[in-house]
């Protein structure tokens, strides 16, 4: 009897040590873009936080949204607009952590004429075919400047061979592509200071799933952040680890960009004036994006606040 | 002397090939580096341009293989245009793309969407290698939807071909691809299919790898964007642009020239990493607008030539030891001879004639000095064989003149004393010739109770004086027998000397006639030194002489004779000019003075007296030759008493007042010999005291170390001290007497010392005399 | 020489032993210095043992004989010898000085 009880209490530890799996899809293939988490992963964050995450990123067949919806995939990152353009649709996401504070769009361009949004009539502007350019479409709409949309997937191959007058790119990732391609004298317009300038990247999971999983969500989030800090006070180490995941998906890219991203990241994270990262959703942010694309009618319905709110408080 | 001879002349050879390597190697040094200069630019040169024949030949193979690429697609888009009925047949075409063509991998053409209304969106038929066959296949469908791809939409916005950045093929083999597309045009000019051909970039990649100029040279190829396509780094390739790769080191320079390559520009520049130079060569593969660049290391560049300076600086260093060696031992051995010249020499020098001489065998200054020192060997064998010849005839001569003067000297009286019987004169003389025979002379007789006595110095020295002295002196006696008068005999030893005198010689000469009984001299001089009258208590005066003329100067001159009463104990003392005359080593004269000085202090007879001043002479010579014949006639007139028991004593101190205490013991020594009173020993040491006291405080400047000579002398009746220093001039019998009448307060301090010694001794006399002052002090006892 | 100084009621006594020359003078008037400067002072020099005298040791004595007197004090020489005394007539001093 007393074997037996030993031999159970040597189970327990076994037992309790049986951690929480969790899949978490980024946004987008692998990059800097996603380092915090893959940091919390790589540390041990995840792991010291009792949650056995697996990442797996998306594919043009198997976007992130996709994968909520089906729920293969727990928590995603998305952007704000696309996330609060999902719940209008009916797909009740709650926000849970907000990496980016401000817009990271840009327009840039070879033509040095090209200043203002003003001076984009009629012209040829790149765009992703993926839908990441709903927020960009505004100015268009707003001053009928009828520009001429052209997809592009993935590169600045557009851009480079002169196709287009100007391209949307990130600021964490086609203008750094330009950039490294050697066009330093480009002009940039950046939305961010804009009247079109809205929080971008954050985690989202279905309420849900949020809701059954609270204790897990909110040890993710953490752990999360705590990997986000960590990158933000290891940026060479965190790019080395970024390397180990691209290398892993194949993806064409160099330290230096990855490095580049992360820098540009994380000022995203906390622009200049800010101590540190607050990881928040700003509620006047979120209302005045819902106004405006309610109005422009990219959202069927007004979301709320409320209604997205997720995350520890 | 061998050995120390030996090193000279080795060091002579080192010097000298020391410069002459010196010279060579300035020049080498010059002349390496003006060419290391030239040839490192040359080289450089060279190097760029063999690196651009390298790249140009690569990419003009490049730029060939791309050109038929496009040819290739040109052409059959006219017969896809033509056969755009069939939309099957479009396979065959892109078939036969690949079949013609074995540098394109794959072809398609891709149609806008619904050009075929049967075939939908996608219709893009696409052949593609598999191995060696060749497969057909849909290439767009619902999943892949093409027309955003860049291979589509960029040529389609441009309206023109389109060379795409390379791209991994998606078949997972990890080949690197480039698509060239060539837009399809109807008749309306729209756009209706792009026309392409996948082209594998590993031949590519492969020729630019070919690109060689250099071991550690290294090759990168980029597109239009800055991607790598050919990297050393395989990481590299397509990860990393030229922009970010360099990124890390020396971006400005680096972002230059990749601008310039993305602008199909083509040139050279340089760079610096990690301490290494690297020459960049440039050039654009002009169909597609990528470029091609070689890197090589300035190390190699120049390995060629810092190797060839480095077997050249190795080459000139043997070649200069090699040369340096060489040109000492050649050096050495045609300077060798020079050491044994010298040690010849040396054993000529030690007289042996027949020394040896080196052996020369070349015809060129050597030989000339070998020819010289043989001429002079034998002028020395012969100049010395003359030597002992002449040596010989002198040494004949030499006994000649010795048996002359033997002639010489018995000619005058040689006996002393003279006249032992005689008590009435003591007469001793003496003649050194200075040399073998001499002129001087001296003579004397005795007749009718007179003493005739004369001394002569003939001019001139040696063989013809002699002659003459011979001659006056056989004349003097000749004449004197019978002639009295002194100015008589004079004048006929002149006239006999001034007749036949071509030679102009001339004979200084004195007669005096004493005449013993009475003491009268009648006497007559001719040009010879006064002698010397020395007074029984000492005082030495000259005797007072006419001085006539010498003898043989002027026939029939009228002598004149003089006469003087001499007193009893009186000595007269004759001497010739070797006495006064005699040199010390620093040619300084013996002088009057000193012979005066020696004559007062004398005591003895007359041949103590004499041989006194010889050895004061000798002494004051102190080895010096004789220049002239020393004669002294000296003769002492009735002394009644010889100097018997005369004790001298001297004593020399320092000048310190503290030497006084030597004093007593002087006074003592006498004291006990002869006896002196209390009173007398207190008396001497008194005045010792004093007048020592005085030379001390007086006659020496402060501090000035110097000595003071007391010689006391005493004969048993009086006792005379003499005080000599070599101070400064003073004479203490000049102090005024003090005046021991005055009373106490009136009375100086000082002056009594002089009072004193002059109250107790009989005479005080000072003279100062060849620098010295002397003090004579006597006292009869 | 040796210089000994005594008290005999109420005068000095400078004995002096040996010789009085030249060397010896200075330091017989080093010894009796002080004592000069004294007033009133009876100062005997006792020359029993003083076996000689020079022009130096007279010089000593009689600038002694002067201090002590312009100080006005008395000034007395003893038992000279024979020789000495005849040096003190020969110089006159004798009839300068108090001889006793």
């Amino acid at each position: 009897m007393r074997l037996f009880l030993r031999f159970l209490l040597l189970l327990l530890p076994l037992q309790i040590s049986a951690q929480t799996r969790m899949v978490f899809t980024p946004q987008w293939t692998a990059q800097s873009q996603f380092a915090g988490y893959y940091v919390a992963l790589e540390k041990g964050f995840y792991k010291g936080a009792g949650l056995d995450v697996e990442i797996v990123h998306p594919s043009v067949s198997s976007p992130a949204v996709n994968r909520i919806k089906d729920g293969s995939s727990d928590i995603v990152s998305m952007q704000l607009l696309n996330a609060m353009s999902e719940v209008s649709n009916g797909l009740e996401l709650v926000n849970l952590m907000q990496t980016s504070q401000h817009s990271g769009l840009q327009v840039v361009s070879k033509d040095k004429n090209i200043r203002t949004f003003a001076d984009l009539r009629g012209k040829r502007v790149g765009i992703w075919k993926g839908g990441y350019g709903e927020l960009a479409k505004m100015p268009n709409f707003d001053m009928n400047l009828g520009i001429e949309w052209v997809p592009f997937i993935q590169n600045i191959n557009l851009f480079i061979s002169g196709a287009i007058d100007a391209t949307l790119a990130m600021s964490y990732g086609e203008a750094l592509k330009i950039k490294a391609a050697g066009f330093d004298d480009v002009s940039v317009i950046s939305f961010a200071g804009t009247v079109y300038d809205f929080p971008d990247d954050g985690l989202y999971a279905t309420r849900s799933y949020y809701e059954k999983n609270k204790e897990s969500v909110d040890a993710f989030i953490e752990a999360s952040r705590r990997g986000w800090e960590w990158a933000r006070e290891n940026v060479d180490e965190t790019v080395d680890i970024v390397l180990k995941y691209t290398k892993k998906e194949n993806i064409a890219t160099s330290y230096i960009m990855q490095k580049w991203m992360l820098e540009e990241i994380l000022k995203l994270q906390c622009p200049d004036g800010c101590d540190a990262p607050t990881f928040k959703l700003d509620k006047k942010d979120f209302q005045r994006l819902d106004s405006v694309a309610f109005e422009k009618g990219i959202l069927r319905r007004s979301v709320g606040y409320e209604e997205m709110k997720g995350g520890p408080r | 002397m061998k050995i120390r001879l030996g090193k000279y002349i080795h060091s002579f050879s080192t010097k000298l090939s020391l410069y002459i390597l010196l010279v060579v190697v300035l020049v080498f040094v010059t002349g390496f580096v003006w060419n290391y200069r030239t040839s490192r630019d040359f080289v450089s040169n060279e190097a760029v341009e063999r690196v651009q024949a390298s790249i140009d030949g690569a990419v003009m193979k490049i730029d060939n293989v791309l050109n038929s690429v496009e040819t290739a697609v040109k052409n059959m888009s006219w017969v896809v245009s033509e056969g755009c009925d069939d939309p099957e047949s479009m396979y065959k075409l892109t078939r036969m793309m690949l079949v013609d063509n074995p540098f394109i991998s794959g072809s398609a053409v891709a149609f806008e969407p619904n050009y075929f209304k049967e075939k939908g969106l996608y219709f893009s038929p696409y052949s593609y290698r598999v191995g060696d066959s060749i497969h057909n296949k849909q290439l767009g469908r619902e999943e892949y939807d093409y027309h955003y791809d860049d291979w589509y939409q960029i040529p389609k916005i441009l309206g023109k071909p389109y060379w795409s950045e390379p791209y991994f093929d998606e078949g997972g083999a990890d080949i690197m691809m480039t698509t060239y597309s060539f837009p399809l045009f109807d008749a309306e000019g729209k756009l209706f299919a792009i026309f392409t051909a996948d082209v594998s970039l590993e031949w590519f990649a492969e020729q630019v790898n070919c690109i060689r100029p250099y071991e550690n040279s290294v090759n990168i190829m980029i597109s239009r964007g800055g991607t790598f396509i050919v990297h050393y780094d395989k990481d590299a390739v397509l990860n990393e642009t030229i922009f970010t790769s360099y990124s890390a080191i020396n971006v400005s320079r680096f972002k230059e020239v990749g601008h310039k390559m993305q602008a199909g520009e083509s040139g050279v520049a340089t760079f610096e990493r990690d301490g290494h130079e690297f020459y960049f060569v440039y050039a654009p593969i002009k169909t597609t607008g990528w470029s091609v660049a070689v890197s090589c290391l300035y190390s190699e560049v120049f390995a060629g030539v810092d190797s060839m300076r480095s077997n050249m600086f190795w080459i000139a260093f043997f070649v200069l030891l090699i040369m340096a060696v060489l040109c000492y031992v050649t050096i050495y051995r045609l300077t060798s001879p020079l050491v044994q010249f010298a040690q010849s020499a040396n054993d000529i020098a030690h007289g042996n004639f027949s020394a040896r001489l080196p052996r020369v065998r070349s015809r060129n200054e050597m030989r000339m000095l070998r020819d010289s020192f043989y001429y002079m060997q034998r002028s020395l064998v012969k100049y010395t064989e003359e030597l002992k010849t002449t040596v010989a005839n002198n040494e004949r001569i030499e006994s000649e003149l010795r048996i002359a003067r033997e002639i010489q000297m018995g000619m005058i009286p040689k006996m002393f004393p003279p006249f032992p019987d005689r008590k009435d004169v003591d007469l001793y003389a003496m003649l050194v010739p200075a040399k073998e025979v001499g002129g001087d002379l001296y003579d004397f007789f005795i007749e009718n109770e007179k003493l005739y006595f004369i001394i002569g110095d003939v001019s001139g020295k040696g063989i013809p004086a002699s002659l003459v002295m011979a001659v006056t002196c056989r004349l003097f006696r000749t004449v004197a027998s019978h002639v009295s008068d002194p100015s008589e005999i004079v004048a006929s030893l002149n006239n006999a000397l001034a007749e036949s005198n071509e030679s102009n010689m001339f004979c200084t000469f004195f007669l005096g006639i004493l005449d013993l009984p009475s003491g009268e001299l009648h006497y007559c001089n001719a040009g010879h030194n006064a002698p010397l009258l020395v007074a029984p208590d000492g005082g030495v005066k000259p005797l007072d002489v006419n001085p006539n003329l010498p003898l043989g100067v002027i026939g029939g001159f009228p002598y004149v004779a003089q006469k003087i009463i001499v007193e009893m104990g009186t000595m007269l003392f004759l001497y010739t000019d070797g006495v006064t005359e005699a040199e010390n080593p620093s040619k300084e004269l013996y002088s009057d003075a000193r012979l005066k000085d020696v004559l007062a202090i004398a005591c003895g007879n007359a041949r103590d007296v004499v041989e006194g001043v010889k050895s004061s002479v000798d002494t004051y010579a102190a080895g010096t030759e004789q220049s002239d014949d020393i004669t002294i006639l000296c003769l002492k007139y009735n002394a009644t008493d010889n100097c018997v028991n005369e004790v001298e004593k001297e004593l020399h101190l320092v000048n310190e007042l503290s030497e006084i205490a030597k004093l007593p013991l002087l006074v003592g020594e006498f004291a006990s010999e002869f006896n002196f009173s209390e009173e007398s020993v207190f008396n001497f040491n008194l005045v010792l005291e004093e007048a020592v006291t005085n030379v001390v405080m007086y006659a020496y400047p402060e501090g000035k170390c110097g000595s003071i000579e007391i010689v006391a002398k005493c004969d048993g009746s009086s006792v005379t001290f003499v005080i000599s220093d070599s101070g400064k001039p003073f004479d203490p019998t000049m102090v005024p007497d003090v005046d021991v009448t005055l009373p106490a307060e009136e009375r100086r301090i000082g002056g009594l010392g002089i009072f004193l010694i002059r109250q107790i001794m009989d005479s005080v006399e000072y003279r100062r005399n060849g620098g010295k002052n002397i003090l004579v002090m006597s006292k009869k006892i | 020489m040796v210089v000994n100084m005594l008290n005999e009621g109420d005068a000095q006594v400078i004995v002096i032993d040996g010789r009085l020359d030249t060397v010896t003078a200075p330091e017989l008037e080093r010894s009796i210095a002080p004592l000069l400067a004294e007033k009133s002072q009876t100062v005997i020099f006792e020359c029993k043992g003083m076996e000689y005298v020079s022009s130096s040791g007279l010089r000593v004595i009689l600038s002694s004989y002067k201090s002590v007197v312009s100080n006005g004090g008395k000034f007395v020489l003893r038992n000279l010898s024979k020789d000495v005394r005849s040096v003190f007539d020969l110089t006159g001093f004798s009839r300068i000085l108090t001889i006793e």
